[in-house]
């Protein structure tokens, strides 16, 4: 599970590091060479996110460095719980 | 709530989940409480880090609220830097959590594996329950016999892979997501063709659009295709084939 777990984390960290191995392997397969969407509003791929701080649901302080986990954050913005 | 359950493949990636809303600490709370949702939430009250990242939707007029940000995801790794984002251009549009796990070689949810007499295909996808305006992703993973391939659009007279997704008007799809072929030369014919070989992966990006008014009971879809291809070995190629795909969907309305 931890190899999977290694592979998944390097896979999720390179999803915009260029075209992906053309021919599959016994340890990953040959993954979608081209993806659209990495474009959008906000810090552009490869830059530093803006420090931050602010508390969530149980009133706590958090930073990233509070949230992230060993290899990073999937930091989510959404509008709003209610509308 | 999508996300909160997918918060397991995240942290087996090592990943941690958060997510941002200009909403006062006590009406997330209560969301978060009704919807056993454990991850921290954290509130942007003023929108300041919303206003600081450069993420307000211009586009949003409204009375009552504003500096509304743009919906959607950073991944950071653990130096702080965007390795990846995901926005979606509609304003009610969603890129589930399950579909950029499967992005990055997660395994999908709900297998089902064909054999044929060279290769073996299992189709998955991120979600099975998905609501309006979510955008999910379909998944097809092969793995072709040793000294055996199936080919890639080009120029040449063999049948490429080629998925054909019914029409329904419930889907919009976005684009299908396939490796990069390698050039592989026939020399007996002289000829140089895109194949694919050995284990790999291609992706349906899709967004589902109905209406289900909230408290309408869930309802059963599904996504039908059909797959062409053409395999051949490095000795003998064998008459083209169809396979007929579905994946199963439940259609839940939004829920508030």
């Amino acid at each position: 599970m931890w190899q999977v777990g290694r592979v998944l984390a390097l896979a999720l960290l390179g999803l915009h590091c260029g075209p992906a191995t053309p021919v599959g392997s016994a340890s990953r397969p040959a993954m979608p060479a081209t993806r659209s969407t990495s474009q959008g509003p906000g810090p552009a791929v490869g830059e530093s996110f803006p420090a931050f701080e602010a508390f969530d649901q149980e009133g706590r302080r958090q930073t990233f460095e509070s949230l992230r986990g060993p290899n990073g954050l999937l930091l989510n913005i959404n509008r709003s719980v209610v509308w | 709530m999508e996300l909160a359950g997918q918060e397991e493949g995240f942290r087996s990636a090592g990943l941690a989940l958060a997510s941002v809303i200009p909403e006062p600490v006590e009406v997330i709370r209560e969301f978060t409480s009704r919807h056993a949702v454990r991850y921290p939430v954290l509130a942007d009250v003023g929108s300041v880090l919303i206003k600081r990242i450069g993420l307000v939707d211009p586009g949003f007029k409204s009375d009552t609220v504003k500096d509304i940000p743009f919906a959607g995801s950073f991944v950071l790794d653990a130096q702080g830097i965007v390795r990846d984002k995901f926005f979606e251009p509609g304003n009610t549009d969603r890129r589930t959590g399950g579909s950029i796990l499967v992005l990055a070689g997660a395994a999908g949810t709900h297998t089902t594996e064909i054999r044929t007499d060279h290769f073996t295909l299992r189709t998955s996808q991120s979600n099975v329950t998905v609501a309006p305006g979510q955008r999910i992703a379909l998944v097809l993973d092969f793995e072709v016999e040793d000294k055996h391939h199936l080919y890639g659009v080009g120029d040449h007279s063999y049948r490429p892979l080629r998925l054909r997704v019914e029409q329904d008007p419930l889907l919009e799809i976005h684009e299908l997501l396939w490796p990069t072929p390698r050039p592989y030369l026939f020399a007996p014919l002289n000829e140089t063709v895109p194949v694919f070989e050995g284990r790999f992966r291609a992706v349906v990006d899709l967004t589902l659009r109905y209406d289900l008014p909230p408290g309408s009971p869930e309802r059963p879809a599904h996504v039908a295709a059909t797959l062409d291809y053409q395999v051949c070995s490095d000795t003998v190629c064998y008459p083209p084939g169809t396979l007929p795909l579905s994946w199963p969907l439940t259609l839940r309305p939004w829920l508030r």
